[in-house]
């Protein structure tokens, strides 16, 4: 593939990421693939479902619903050196200030392809998650999927009689729906989406119902609809999107281990779009506006929750491509607005930049990318640097057999007011959620001024292709991360009179440390009508004495391996079993018992998942029953979180068209 | 009585080793049996304590598909109140079967199957019980069924059905139901639909 093709395809897929900075892995290497047809035979419906069946992480949940990401092992806990791109543009999710994973603006279960990157580019080191929603086909059509979750462990009739027992959890109806009307070049797309889950975890609801008013219980409610127009042509793209979720949630205050009862509202409208000039030049452009607030549902006057948090980001290039080389210059900004405190203080901050980015190949299997970018403001008075600056390496050698070997580097230096460091908000204001008494301003301890984020990332990955179809990649990498800012976590459980757990807000500024990590994966069809992937990573974390560092690194498994299998034992009828199993874990910042003291531990832990399909009409529709955590065995990811149980789900998806003039 | 966990498995092994189909075999999606039955619960279970089960309705649906039958029916079934301590309820359960028969000889028809379903108890309660006055629930289970032919169409059957669902304390009952069944030709759109 050359350069230019490869700029092309990815121009393809993208309309407001550059060119120039598309991750290296622009063929297959560092990539994992999720098709269409996997996700659903899956019963996938949420982001965490597509995430999971690539392999990504879904790092830790305290109420069963929110996650972090950690691609293939390729980011350290709570260092966001990732980045989401849906269909093609970047989504910010995971900060103190982003939107929930949930409400971005796509419905799951009509993706096309994910695909998950482990390789950096120079807008992210530690690699990239991509997702890319289905287009509609010609006319008009609808396409959706419902599915409701039944689960086990009920009381039942029992609930009258002296042998009642807690309830249990009830998840869904979880259901994504899409309109649209396609004629040539034109596209209007109407989504949306909603989702319940009722959660009754013993651990959990003592905690959340003490902020209820009245006698409510832990719940997530999602809404989201979406509206966008798109016109395409073979010069030209352009797409405006106007997108908004609601979301009842159990917001998780991680610094405090305590969910909040919330509600999230985060509006967001976005243009983007190039248009070729000539054959080598063209420009592009995004605009991405969006608002979010948070008000919260609980009658505890000391939970101070509030904020509006809004944000304004332009980006206009100018690119010119050839056979080898790609540049790009971009002028653009961030417009930032948060208001925690309505009436108290309300905070604009504006950042321009310039950005030069250059990729070149200087023989085929070569690639590189460079990007120098600047932030014009002067805001920051604790700072000097004001230069960003990234740059990426891969070299693949291929033996005649087919076999390949690639290797990849990369490091990026983000500015504090780019990476909206939370200890750079507090500098300007920002007073992180808090409950309880302790609320007085937030403490930052480490180096005495901000730091620059500095991530490295290196890695190589040697794939042996069989005959038959099999691969066998062996990969290793290792990441070093300087400058970052994290929170401390300092977590106790209260006396059993006060359910709430008891936390303190810290942020250590300037805290680094590295993670060095190996993995193997076997993918291939397992006979003519099966198919599997087996991955098998492992990792260790290298603190070089930083306590912070330490105390969340190892709250990641140090050994994680998933196995992903279908089959098809009957025309139109398929068997799809996801399973994964972790290592132990440590939580250092959460103590379970003030009494003994000790870290929370979370055990080694197996998970089964077995979702049957049958596709009725053709391809049109398609009936599910998925048993979820089939070995019945409380599933966890957090000391303190969520437990999730056995769940048979039950669901249809469908997709239905009418090109007007046919029958 | 408590249905045993043994003898559960050992009915659920039974109508396992009869999936493969090992009758002749209509096409995939062919024809439609459908059935309506009356249907009794035939175990006494600890919940039996509280309630009284009664007479019930079923309706069931089943088409031929690769391996045997693909079905699924609902069972509709009230049970009262023993004491004035509990609210009466009504539980429907709702299923999908997959199964295969055999004919030994004209006109009898043996077959059995395996089901999982949802089980949706509604309590006749004046206050809701913490917010919900209905539960759902996992079932899982198997049936045999014997089916005589009494024409071409038209037939009658007697069905045992050992269900268990997976509430807290696990319900294990045995149903047995008996009615009427009608086998027709798959409508042309149905079979369109079900291909």
């Amino acid at each position: 593939m050359t350069l230019r093709s490869a700029l092309l395809a990815a121009l393809s897929a993208s309309a407001f990421v550059p060119a120039a900075a598309q991750p290296l892995a622009a063929a297959d290497a560092f990539v994992v693939r999720v098709d269409s047809a996997t996700i659903a035979r899956s019963g996938a419906s949420r982001v965490a479902d597509l995430l999971r069946l690539a392999g990504a992480h879904a790092g830790h949940s305290l109420d069963g619903f929110r996650l972090s990401f950690d691609p293939a092992g390729s980011s350290s806990p709570l260092f966001p050196t990732w980045q989401l791109v849906v269909d093609g543009v970047p989504m910010p999710v995971g900060g103190p200030f982003d939107r929930h994973p949930e409400l971005i603006p796509t419905v799951p279960g009509l993706v096309r392809e994910v695909r998950v990157i482990t390789a950096p580019s120079t807008r992210s080191a530690g690699g990239r998650i991509e997702i890319d929603t289905a287009r509609p086909p010609e006319g008009l059509s609808i396409a959706g999927h419902v599915s409701a979750g039944n689960e086990v462990g009920d009381p039942g009739p029992y609930r009258y009689t002296p042998l009642a027992t807690p309830n249990a959890d009830r998840i869904g109806p979880v259901f994504g729906f899409r309109g649209a009307v396609r004629a040539d070049a034109w596209r209007v797309e109407g989504t949306y989406r909603g989702d319940e889950i009722h959660m009754t975890d013993p651990a959990l609801e003592p905690r959340v119902r003490l902020l209820y008013r009245g006698t409510y219980r832990p719940r997530l409610l999602l809404a989201a609809p979406s509206l966008a127009v798109h016109r395409e042509s073979a010069r030209s793209r352009h797409r405006f999107q106007f997108h908004f979720g609601a979301l009842r949630d159990l917001r998780l205050v991680a610094e405090t281990g305590s969910e909040v009862p919330s509600l999230s509202r985060h509006w967001a409208a976005s243009a983007a779009g190039r248009q070729a000039i000539g054959r080598r030049w063209g420009v592009e452009y995004a605009l991405d506006a969006r608002q979010q607030d948070i008000l919260p549902r609980t009658a505890d006057q000391s939970v101070a929750f509030d904020q509006v948090f809004a944000r304004l980001d332009a980006e206009f290039a100018l690119r010119r491509e050839s056979r080898r080389f790609a540049i790009g210059l971009s002028l653009g900004g961030r417009l930032r607005r948060l208001d925690p405190m309505p009436g108290v203080l309300d905070r604009t901050v504006a950042v321009p930049s310039a950005r030069l980015d250059v990729a070149w190949q200087p023989t085929p299997g070569w690639r590189h990318a460079v990007a120098v970018e600047t932030a014009l403001s002067n805001e920051d008075p604790l700072r000097r640097n004001r230069l960003r600056h990234s740059a990426t390496w891969l070299q693949r050698i291929a033996s005649p057999g087919g076999s390949t070997f690639d290797l990849a580097a990369g490091w990026i230096v983000e500015m504090p007011e780019v990476a909206e460091q939370p200890a750079w908000w507090i500098l300007q204001g920002w007073r992180p959620p808090s409950i309880g008494a302790d609320d007085e301003s937030p403490r930052l301890t480490g180096a005495p001024y901000l730091l620059d984020a500095r991530t490295g990332s290196g890695q190589a990955e040697w794939t042996l292709r069989f005959r038959g179809g099999t691969t066998l990649a062996l990969l290793g990498f290792g990441r070093v991360y300087r400058g970052h800012t994290l929170p401390q976590i300092d977590l106790v459980a209260g006396p059993s009179l006060a359910p709430r757990l008891d936390g303190r807000e810290r942020f250590a500024i300037g805290v680094g440390g590295a993670l060095y990590g190996a993995r193997i994966r076997v993918a291939g069809p397992a006979s003519a009508v099966a198919w599997h992937r087996l991955d098998l990573t492992w990792t260790r974390p290298v603190a070089e004495g930083d306590e912070v560092y330490w105390r969340h690194a190892v709250t990641r498994p140090a050994v994680e391996a998933s196995w992903l299998a279908s089959t098809q034992p009957v025309p139109r009828t398929s068997i799809l079993v996801e399973a994964s199993a972790r290592s132990s874990a440590s939580w250092p910042g959460f103590v379970p018992d003030p009494t003994t003291g000790g870290y929370a531990v979370l055990p080694s832990r197996v998970d089964v998942s077995i979702a049957v399909s049958k596709n009725l009409w053709g391809d049109r529709l398609l009936v599910q029953a998925a048993f979820r955590h089939a070995l019945d065995r409380p599933f966890r990811t957090h000391p303190f979180g969520q437990s999730d149980r056995l769940a048979l789900h039950l669901g249809i998806r469908a997709q239905l068209g009418y090109v007007p003039g046919e029958s | 009585m408590r249905f045993g966990t043994a003898r559960f498995a050992l009915l659920a092994l039974v109508a396992s080793m009869a999936v493969p189909g090992v009758a002749a075999q209509d096409a995939a999606w062919s024809t439609l049996r459908i059935s309506v039955a009356g249907a009794e619960s035939v175990t006494r279970v600890g919940m039996h304590t509280w309630w009284r089960p009664t007479t019930g309705a079923a309706l069931r649906v089943e088409a031929p598909f690769e391996g045997g039958f693909l079905e699924a029916g609902a069972r509709f079934m009230p049970l009262g109140a023993r004491t004035d301590a509990v609210p009466s309820y009504t539980a429907l359960l709702a299923w999908a079967g997959w199964g295969g028969a055999w004919r030994p000889v004209r006109p009898v028809r043996l077959s059995a199957a395996l089901r999982a379903g949802m089980l949706r108890m509604d309590f006749a309660e004046d206050i809701a019980f913490a917010g919900v006055r209905s539960e759902s629930e996992l079932t899982l289970g198997g049936a045999a069924r014997l089916e005589i032919v009494l024409s071409g169409r038209l037939g009658v059957f007697a069905e045992a059905a050992a269900e268990r669902t997976l509430t807290a304390i696990e319900i294990d009952q045995v149903h047995a139901s008996a009615g009427l069944l009608l086998r027709v030709g798959a409508p042309r759109w149905v079979r369109e639909v079900l291909r």
